[in-house]
């Protein structure tokens, strides 16, 4: 294992750590989850890590002391957890990015004791993402001012929102028959899927598959945050994305690539 | 095909007071087509739990197992492997999507196309009390037949997951939505009590929603015309008895007469076998009775 202590709220853990290490991690928990479906079943941990991004500490049930399992997390309240693993894998050409519990993990209430301080000082300031000169960059400035941080829980008339976000108008209407517009089984056809490539620029080329699926993941972020309102976009593959909105490329800057759009929307059926 | 259906004499070891047994990591228990039947990974046909009742079983829950969602290779340490841990199936934002889905921001928009963007029920089932669960419209009988329910109504029609999550999620005040799925004593009248809850249910429906809720001006006796009674194998299963009797866990073996099926538990008069609690884990099934499940109706 590392000496490493690890802020889960200032990581972005597929750049700042490193496969199969063990980490002490300090995580402010906005949520805890189990799945009811699943064998001998699982916690998870929500947090949101430095890119914004909604993760998870995943407790297994079956390789984590009970003590640690039981543990009566409370929302919002930040909680150190020793001893936690961190891998990576890859399937249908996605990588995921996984923080478990192991045998040996301890819990405690609270950031790690303050001896550790400098310590930890030295780990976020040396992870690869953040600027290490004084020149803040264009990321850092955006970072800093992207609301997505501090997240309230939306309340049941935002949710609704969000929930008929896509429907149809006449669907909605008040009229008690609320699914007279459309067909109760079959497909959703009204989704458009936009379709863009990275294209590499300046020379660059990414070593291979696995780093190319990195520069994506990062692209993605960038699209995100120099875009007003952060468009849903989706890692599909190395190097292709696609955006559920059109997406102005000449707009965006990306490190190493330029963004190439649809000649027309896809649509997808 | 039933090669599967090993004699234990062609081991050389047990007397074959088994003569048929299958051994597998086990999947699930389906009502496909209304019958009960354990599927395992693996083999293309399941067992056949309609013929096992009345006959007695032996049931071993070995220690290793397999992914308890797709049946590949898994680290000891976990239920489910890589593949799937990270897989939309097993996020918050379907476990609970009234308050966890982002539907506008979804980081899954092939999955919400193929999965969430349909006409989703809300329903009432009666357990041992009623509850509240959504479903995909197409997929009720399944589901309801897989949860054990006695019987269920649907009380709500939703444009998609998120806004069934809603609903469900203000209706869970009333009538809790994660159901235990262990043997359980039926609510007295499950019918008349489920009419009740679904003629009650309208006024939890979210204001902006209320055109969701489709039992709206229906009488009581409309309302008991549209509550189905679900498929199960129990009315022969004394349920006190049964309820009361310990479930096999890992590294068990028990035999017994199997005396009834409902949802995903198999009930003898000594032991109840939860199938759902043992996803992908290897189980060997001994019985006295035929494993192959039949012929399908030519009418189905
Ligand atoms: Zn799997
Ligand atoms: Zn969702």
């Amino acid at each position: 294992m590392t000496d490493d202590i690890i802020l889960l709220e200032e990581a972005d853990v597929r750049n700042d750590l490193e496969e199969y290490q063990t980490y002490t991690v300090v995580v402010t928990v906005k949520n805890t989850y189990s799945n009811p479906d699943q064998g001998s079943g699982n916690r998870k941990l929500q947090y949101i890590d430095d890119t914004g991004t909604t993760r998870y500490l995943t407790l297994w049930a079956n390789s984590t002391p009970e003590a640690v399992y039981d543990f009566d997390f409370e929302q919002d309240a930040t909680y150190t957890l020793t001893e936690v693993q961190f891998t990576t894998n890859e399937s249908s050409r996605r990588v995921f990015y996984n923080l478990n519990a192991t045998e040996e993990t301890e819990v405690s209430h609270g950031p790690p004791e303050d001896d550790s301080a400098t310590n930890r000082q030295a780990i976020t300031s040396a992870s690869e993402d953040l600027p290490s000169t004084g020149v803040a960059t264009k990321d850092a400035v955006a970072e800093e001012q992207a609301p997505t941080h501090t997240r309230e829980s939306p309340s049941l008339d935002e949710h609704i929102d969000d929930a008929l976000s896509e429907v149809p108008d006449p669907a909605t209407t008040q009229t008690r028959h609320a699914l007279t517009a459309f067909a109760s089984t079959g497909r959703a056809g009204s989704l458009t899927v936009h379709e863009y490539e990275l294209v590499a620029v300046n020379g660059y080329l990414p070593d291979d598959d696995e780093a190319a699926l990195r520069d994506t993941y990062k692209a993605r972020r960038q699209i995100a945050r120099q875009h007003g309102d952060r468009p849903v976009v989706a890692v599909v593959e190395p190097l292709t994305l696609v955006a559920l909105e059109k997406i102005d490329e000449s707009a965006i800057d990306i490190d190493d690539f330029r963004l190439e759009g649809p000649q027309d929307a896809l649509p997808r059926l | 095909m039933s090669g599967y259906q090993v004699g234990l004499n062609s081991f050389g070891s047990k007397p074959a007071d088994f003569p048929h047994q299958r051994e597998g990591h086990l999947d699930h228990l389906t009502w496909y087509n209304s019958r009960p039947a354990l599927q395992f990974f693996g083999f293309d046909d399941p067992v056949n739990c309609d013929a096992l009742i009345g006959d007695e079983i032996r049931i071993t829950v070995h220690d290793d197992h397999v992914c308890s969602s797709c049946g590949g290779d898994v680290d000891p340490d976990r239920d489910v492997c890589w593949d799937c841990a990270d897989s939309p199936l097993m996020t918050p934002c379907i476990w609970n999507p009234g308050t966890e889905c982002s539907w506008s921001d979804c980081p899954y928009p092939e999955y919400k196309r193929d999965a969430c963007a349909h006409t989703f029920v809300v329903y009432l089932v009666a357990k041992d009390s009623v509850k509240v669960g959504i479903t995909r419209a197409d997929r009720r009988q399944a589901r309801w037949a897989e949860q054990g329910a006695t019987h269920a109504a649907i009380i709500g029609e939703c444009h998609n997951r998120k806004v069934a999550g809603i609903v469900e999620m203000c209706l869970a005040e009333e009538y809790p939505s994660k159901a235990d799925s262990s043997w359980y004593i039926p609510v007295d009248d499950p019918v008349e009590t489920l009419v009740e809850a679904a003629a009650e249910a309208g006024e939890c429906f979210p204001d902006r929603l209320a055109g969701c809720y489709t039992l709206d001006g229906l009488s009581t006796a409309e309302i008991r015309e549209r509550v189905v009674s679900v498929p199960d194998r129990s009315t022969r299963v004394n349920d006190e008895i049964v309820a009361g009797t310990s479930e096999l866990s890992r590294g068990d073996r028990q035999r017994g007469h199997v005396v009834g099926v409902r949802g995903s538990v198999i009930a003898t008069e000594s032991f109840t076998f939860n199938a759902k609690l043992h996803a992908g884990t290897r189980v060997t099934l001994e019985t006295t009775g035929d494993l192959a499940v039949p012929e399908e109706d030519s009418n189905t």
